[in-house]
C-alpha cells in the first residue's frame, strides 16, 4: 500500500506531465514552422506564405504544386514578360508540392485578404492535382498556413480539408502537428554523425548512413538536380501508379470552380495553366486525354483561359530534375515560352 | 463461406496516432462520469474500439458474450452445476475459433492430402480470423469452466459483457482471470494517482519497446533474414534469429506493458504478463514468466485436466507434449506452430532431466550449473522461435541447419546490426537483472529526487517513440494474429 507521501509525490509527478504536455505545445509550433523552412529549404507553406505577405502583392501569382514551384524562375519571367509586355510586371509564385484545389481555395483565402491584390492568377492543372484518390493530404500545409486570428481562413480550412477531424485536431493539439516535423529535422544530424562514425570507423555503411539526411533532400527535387535515367524511371513508376484506375474527382474540380470564383469577386482573372512533362504523357495516355478533354470544359464553364503548356516539349533530359520537374536551368529556358504564353493570354 | 467480407476499418493500434487520442478521451470520461456509469462507458468505449475495426465482427463477439452470459445464468441457478452446460459452451466457443481461425488449417492440409492421393482438388477457403478471438474464446471457456466448477456466476450483463471487451487486453490478452477483474468492477475503482502515473510510466515504456527496440533495430535486423533465407549465411541467421528473439519479446512485452497501463489510467490492474523471462534458467520457470496468462490458462484448463502429472512420468510426459502441441496451435493455424510447440514440449522434458541428471549433480559449482541451465532453457527457446517465425517447419528446419558451420561471412545484415543487436540483448539483461534486485521504482517513490526522474523517464521514452514512429518502421503488434 503506498504511503501518503508517494500519493503526494505521484499527484505532483502527474501534473509535471500533464503540465509539459501542456506547455510543450506553443514552443512547439515555433520549432516546426524552423523545421519545416529546414527540411524544405524555404520552400514550404509557413515560409513561402511569410515571404509572400512580406512583399505587395504582385500583378500575376502562379500558384499550384511542385510544377509550379520547379518549372518557374520567377526573375527570367519577369524580365521575359516585362520585355514583351513594354513595362515592368511583377510576378511571384506559391508552389507546394502535391497541392492542388482544396488546397488553392484556402490559399486564396489568405492571399485574397491582404490589402494588395494581384491582377492575374494562374492556377495549376494535371491529371494527378485531380485524383479521387487520397494520395495527396494537404492537412500539413493547411496547418502551417494557420492563423488563429483568421476565422475566415480557418472555417474555409476546415470545410476543403479532405480529413478535417485531423485538422480540428492539429489546430487543438498542435503537436500532433508539430511532432513528425520537429522528429524528421532532428533526425538530420544523427544520419550525418552515423555516416561520419561509420566513416572514421572504416565500416560499411549501415542503410541510414547511406541515406541522404531530410535537410539535405531539401525541396526535392533540388534545382541544381541533373535527371538520370533511374530519377526518370522512377518518376514513370511513380506516375503509373498514381494515374492506376485513375478517378476524375469532382469534388476537386467543385473546388476548381470555387477558386476562379473567389478570384474574379476578388477582381481578377483567373487562368489555369499545364506545365510540361518529360514524356509522362505517355505513362498512361489514354488518363492525360480523358484529363484533358475534361479540364478543356472546366475551363470553359468557369470562363478561365487554359494556357496549355503540358504538350510542349523539352526534350533535352539535361534540363530536368527528373521527368515531372524542370531544373533551373530548365525553368530559365522555359520562362520565355511561360512569358509568351502569359503575354498573349493576358497581357 | 468467408472469402467475401474483409473488414473495411483500420485497427487501433496502441502504437498510432488514433489510440494516442483515444485514450485520454476515455480517460477523461471515464473519471468525469459517476461511478456507477464507468462500466456501462467502458464496455460502449471497448466496442467502439473494436468496431473501429470491424462494425461486423463486432456482432460475432457481442453473440459470444450473450450466449456465454445466458448459459452461465443458467448454470449459476442450478442447484447442482451442469456438466453438460460447459460442454455446451466449450463447443460453441471453440467452434467459434474453429470456424474462423482452423478451418483455413484443415483447408490446406486436406488439399495437401488431396494432392498427395491423387484426389479432386479441394476448393480454397480463405478463413478471416477476427482479432482477439483466442482471447476472447479463452477468457469465455476459463469462465464457464470456473463457474462450472462452483464459481459465483456474473448477473449483470454489463459487467459480464465488460470482462471479455475491456479494450486494454482486447486484442493480445493479458487473458483474464474474471474473479480478478469482476472483482474490480464490483469495488468501482477510485481515482489513484499511485496507479495512475505507474500506467503512464508502463505506457511510454510499452511504446518504447515497441516502436524503438522492437520495430527500429530487431525486426530491421530480422525480416530481411527471413526473407532471404536462401542466400543467409550463419551469422546472418544468428544475428536475424537473436533479433527475432528479442522483437517477440520487446514487441509482445510493449503491447502487455500499453494495455496495462491503459487500463491502470480508468482505474484497474490485469495480471503481468511477462517477468524477465529472458532470466530464466528452467523451463518450467520460463513458461512462469513467458505469457503468464496463456501458461497458467493452458495449465488449469488443458494439463490439469488431462491428468497433469498425476497419473504416471509417461502420461505426465505425453500430457506436457499435448498440452505444448495445443499451445503451439493456439499461437496460429499452422503446422509449424504446432511444431513450435513440440519442440517447447521435449525441452521441457529435456529440461526437467538435465535438471535431476546434470544440473543438480553434486560438486557442480552453482555459479556453473546456473548459467548451464539458463543456457540451455533460452537456447532451446531460440530454437523454437525459427518454428515460430520462419514461414514452414522446413524452412524452420533449414534455418537450424543455417546456424550450424559457424562461418564468418555475413551477407544480409550490416556491420551495425552485427553489434547492436547482441547488445540490447544484453543491455535487456542487465537492466532486468538490476530492476529484479534492486525495484528503482519503488527506491525513489517517495524521494524528492523522484519528482525530477519519474517526468524525465516518460519523457525521455516518449521523445525516443516520437522519433522513430516518424520513420514509419512501427507495424502491427506479432501477437495481433492470434
Amino acid at each position: 500500500m503506498p504511503t501518503a507521501t508517494q500519493y503526494r509525490f505521484a499527484r505532483a509527478v502527474l501534473v509535471t506531465l500533464v503540465a509539459t504536455a501542456v506547455l510543450v505545445q506553443i514552443p512547439s509550433i515555433v520549432l516546426a514552422r524552423y523545421a519545416a523552412h529546414e527540411l524544405w529549404a524555404g520552400q514550404d507553406a509557413a515560409s513561402l506564405w511569410q515571404e509572400y505577405r512580406s512583399r505587395p502583392a504582385p500583378e500575376i501569382l502562379l500558384l499550384g504544386a511542385s510544377s509550379t514551384r520547379s518549372d518557374v524562375d520567377v526573375d527570367s519571367l519577369i524580365e521575359s514578360t516585362s520585355s514583351l509586355a513594354g513595362r515592368h510586371v511583377t510576378i511571384a509564385k506559391f508552389g507546394l508540392n502535391g497541392e492542388g484545389p482544396d488546397f488553392y481555395v484556402a490559399a486564396l483565402e489568405r492571399i485574397l485578404s491582404l490589402p494588395t491584390r494581384p491582377r492575374l492568377i494562374l492556377l495549376q492543372v494535371d491529371a494527378l492535382l485531380f485524383t479521387a484518390k487520397d494520395v495527396l493530404d494537404p492537412t500539413r500545409d493547411l496547418w502551417l498556413l494557420s492563423d488563429p486570428m483568421d476565422g475566415e481562413y480557418m472555417k474555409t480550412a476546415l470545410r476543403v480539408a479532405p480529413s478535417p477531424g485531423y485538422l480540428v485536431l492539429d489546430w487543438g493539439v498542435p503537436f500532433f502537428a508539430t511532432y513528425p516535423l520537429i522528429s524528421v529535422w532532428a533526425r538530420c544530424p544523427f544520419t550525418v554523425g552515423a555516416r561520419e562514425l561509420t566513416r572514421r570507423a572504416h565500416l560499411p555503411a549501415t542503410n541510414m548512413a547511406r541515406q541522404k539526411t531530410p535537410c539535405e533532400e531539401g525541396a526535392h527535387p533540388s534545382a541544381d538536380a541533373r535527371m538520370t535515367p533511374e530519377d526518370q524511371e522512377k518518376t514513370r513508376r511513380d506516375w503509373a501508379l498514381y494515374l492506376h484506375d485513375y478517378e476524375f474527382s469532382e469534388r476537386k474540380a467543385a473546388l476548381l470552380r470555387e477558386a476562379t470564383r473567389m478570384v474574379r469577386r476578388a477582381g481578377a482573372t483567373p487562368f489555369l495553366i499545364t506545365y510540361p512533362s518529360y514524356r509522362l504523357r505517355s505513362v498512361n495516355a489514354s488518363v492525360e486525354e480523358r484529363f484533358h478533354s475534361r479540364i478543356v470544359k472546366e475551363a470553359s464553364r468557369v470562363q478561365a483561359p487554359l494556357i496549355d503548356l503540358g504538350g510542349y516539349e523539352i526534350d533535352e533530359p539535361e534540363l530536368w530534375a527528373d521527368a515531372a520537374h524542370l531544373n533551373k536551368w530548365g525553368a530559365k529556358e522555359f520562362s520565355q515560352v511561360l512569358a509568351a504564353s502569359i503575354a498573349a493570354a493576358a497581357l | 463461406m468467408f472469402t467475401e467480407f474483409t473488414p473495411t476499418g483500420i485497427c487501433v493500434l496502441f502504437n498510432s496516432e488514433i489510440y494516442l487520442i483515444f485514450l485520454p478521451v476515455v480517460v477523461g470520461i471515464n473519471w468525469a462520469l459517476p461511478a456507477r456509469f464507468r462500466p456501462a462507458f467502458l464496455l460502449v468505449a471497448s466496442y467502439v474500439f473494436y468496431a473501429w475495426w470491424s462494425a461486423p465482427f463486432l456482432l460475432l463477439v457481442v453473440g459470444l458474450t450473450a450466449v456465454n452470459y445466458g448459459i452461465g445464468w443458467w448454470q449459476g441457478r442450478r442447484p447442482e452445476r451442469d456438466k453438460r452446460l460447459l460442454v455446451l459452451a466449450v463447443v460453441i466457443n471453440l467452434g467459434a475459433l474453429a470456424a474462423f481461425k482452423y478451418v483455413g488449417l484443415l483447408d490446406e492440409t486436406a488439399r495437401s492430402l488431396a494432392r498427395v492421393l491423387g484426389l479432386p482438388d479441394v476448393p480454397v477457403i480463405h478463413a478471416l480470423l477476427p482479432l482477439g478471438l483466442s482471447f476472447f474464446a479463452f477468457e469465455f471457456i476459463h469462465y464457464q469452466f470456473d463457474v462450472w466448477k462452483g464459481g459465483e456466476p456474473i448477473v449483470n450483463p454489463v459487467r459480464f459483457a465488460l470482462f471479455p471487451a475491456f479494450f486494454p487486453t482486447q486484442i493480445a490478452g493479458p487473458i483474464k482471470r474474471y474473479q480478478d477483474f469482476d472483482a474490480q468492477v464490483r469495488r468501482r475503482p477510485r481515482w489513484d494517482s499511485v496507479m495512475a502515473l505507474e500506467g503512464v510510466e508502463l505506457i511510454a515504456l510499452g511504446l518504447f519497446k515497441k516502436v524503438v527496440l522492437g520495430d527500429m533495430f530487431m525486426r530491421q535486423a530480422a525480416d530481411p533474414v527471413f526473407a532471404s533465407l536462401g542466400s543467409a549465411t550463419s551469422v546472418d541467421v544468428w544475428i536475424g534469429m537473436l533479433a527475432f528473439y528479442g522483437q517477440l519479446y520487446f514487441d509482445f512485452s510493449g503491447y502487455t506493458d500499453i494495455g496495462r497501463g491503459s487500463a491502470q489510467l480508468v482505474g484497474y490492474r490485469v495480471p503481468r504478463n511477462f517477468d524477465a523471462p529472458y532470466l530464466a534458467s528452467s523451463f518450467q520457470d520460463f513458461w512462469r514468466r513467458w505469457h503468464m496468462s496463456l501458461s497458467s490458462w493452458i495449465r488449469d484448463y488443458i494439463y490439469f485436466p488431462l491428468g497433469g502429472s498425476r497419473l504416471g512420468l509417461a502420461r505426465t510426459r505425453l500430457n506436457t507434449l499435448i498440452a505444448m502441441a495445443l499451445a503451439g496451435l493456439w499461437h496460429g493455424a499452422a503446422w509449424h506452430f504446432v511444431a513450435f510447440g513440440l519442440v517447447g514440449g521435449a525441452g521441457i522434458l529435456a529440461d526437467r532431466f538435465l535438471q535431476r541428471v546434470l544440473w543438480s549433480r553434486p560438486g557442480l559449482p552453482p555459479a556453473v550449473s546456473l548459467l548451464g541451465a539458463w543456457a540451455f532453457t533460452q537456447g532451446v527457446w531460440l530454437l523454437m522461435l525459427a518454428f515460430f517465425r520462419a514461414p514452414t517447419s522446413i524452412a524452420a528446419i533449414w534455418v537450424w541447419w543455417k546456424m550450424v558451420p559457424l562461418d564468418l561471412h555475413r551477407n544480409l545484415v550490416t556491420a551495425f546490426q552485427l553489434v547492436d543487436v547482441p547488445l540490447i540483448l544484453a543491455a535487456l539483461l542487465l537492466v532486468q537483472f538490476a530492476v529484479r534486485r534492486f525495484n528503482p521504482r519503488e527506491l525513489i517513490a517517495g524521494m524528492r529526487i523522484s519528482l525530477v526522474l519519474r517526468p524525465a523517464y516518460v519523457t525521455s521514452l516518449m521523445s525516443l517513440f516520437l522519433f522513430f514512429f516518424t520513420f514509419g518502421a512501427s507495424t502491427r503488434f506479432i501477437y495481433f494474429q492470434f
